[in-house]
């Protein structure tokens, strides 16, 4: 990996943990979110910087660092559908309101 | 029975004010009408036709101002509730046969265009919504004809146990969907729809189709 590429990955990496701990300050995420980003995003920079953390990692799943992007790519899907979960749900808040304005000002005439 | 006629509207101020006046005339005097945060003057035309006007702040998507117009219909009393199209494509002379089998303990009653062969429905929308009911029979075990009409009619146990949560055009699969999860007793009764332009334009893109159908699964799996 080019250095360049280590660079940016690092201090994207330090962003998001610096970031998450201030989501965290601000109760915007709970503890278990925030240490499982910490968690990932330490991995991240460790493996870009320390060949030897890659590899180990690698031979943790017993074959090569696709099987590392293929649980990458799963979590990503995870967060995504979670995502798409909360917003549904937040539209329904919405509807809910919009119902209620809408009945209320009905009953007041 | 105080039969109530609940109709959700989006930007339908020059066909709004006429079907009204179509269901008044047909004797249906409790009619509500859900502005579904149109930018014209839908609201005004309704109220200014003898209908209650219930305005959405914002446009929540025509499932979300079905069951708001019915919450109101409850809350009025009602006994049956018809849903009915705001574009002037279903027959107001039909909703007589539409509540028929409400009195004889049918809990919902579905309009069908493909019983009555005098609707002419374009081919390609024919292929969709025949697909559309071939899912609904995969997916909630209801066998109909035709499952995205939004000509029905409910029972007051039926639109209390049928809230839709379903906010855009899902809604029309989520009836189904949960008239199979509390057992309801259905039927479909031929209705007549007429295609003109202005509903054509109106209504739903059959490309929405997949969008429909995507959101059908993701409310029978996970929600």
């Amino acid at each position: 990996m080019t250095m360049i590429a280590e660079l940016i990955i690092t201090i994207i990496g330090l962003l998001a943990i610096f970031k998450s701990l201030i989501m965290l300050r601000k109760r915007k995420i709970t503890l278990a979110l925030c240490l499982f980003w910490i968690v990932l995003w330490v991995t991240a920079v460790f493996a870009v910087n320390i060949p030897e953390v890659s590899s180990s990692i690698t031979s943790f799943f017993g074959r090569d660092i696709s099987m590392v992007l293929f649980f990458n790519i799963l979590i990503l899907y995870y967060f995504s559908l979670m995502l798409y979960l909360r917003t549904s749900k937040n539209q329904d808040k919405i509807t809910r309101l919009v119902r209620e304005i809408a009945l209320r000002d009905e009953k007041k005439k | 029975m105080k039969i109530w006629i609940v109709i959700a509207a989006f930007n339908e101020e020059k066909s709004i004010g006429r079907v009204i006046d179509v269901l008044k005339k047909q004797g249906y005097k409790n009619i509500v009408v859900t502005d579904d945060g149109s930018r014209d003057k839908t609201c005004a035309v309704a109220k200014a036709h003898g209908s209650y006007a219930l305005k959405h702040c914002i446009n929540r998507g025509q499932g979300a101002a079905l069951q708001t117009g019915i919450d109101f219909a409850l809350s009025k009393g009602a006994d049956i509730v018809v849903t009915f199209d705001a574009d002037g494509q279903h027959d107001a002379s039909e909703i007589k046969d539409m509540i028929k089998p409400i009195y004889s303990g049918c809990d919902i009653v579905l309009g069908s265009r493909f019983i009555n062969r005098n609707t002419k429905v374009p081919f390609f929308r024919k292929l969709i919504l025949k697909g559309g009911a071939f899912i609904c029979w995969i997916l909630y075990g209801i066998k109909l004809t035709d499952t995205h009409n939004g000509f029905r009619a409910l029972s007051r146990k039926a639109a209390k146990k049928v809230r839709i949560t379903a906010d855009r055009m899902e809604h029309a699969s989520q009836i189904i969907e949960k008239t199979a999860k509390y057992r309801l007793k259905y039927t479909e009764v031929p209705v007549t729809i007429r295609y003109s332009d202005y509903s054509k334009k109106k209504g739903q893109t059959s490309l929405n189709a997949i969008k429909i159908f995507f959101k059908m699964l993701v409310y029978k799996f996970l929600k």
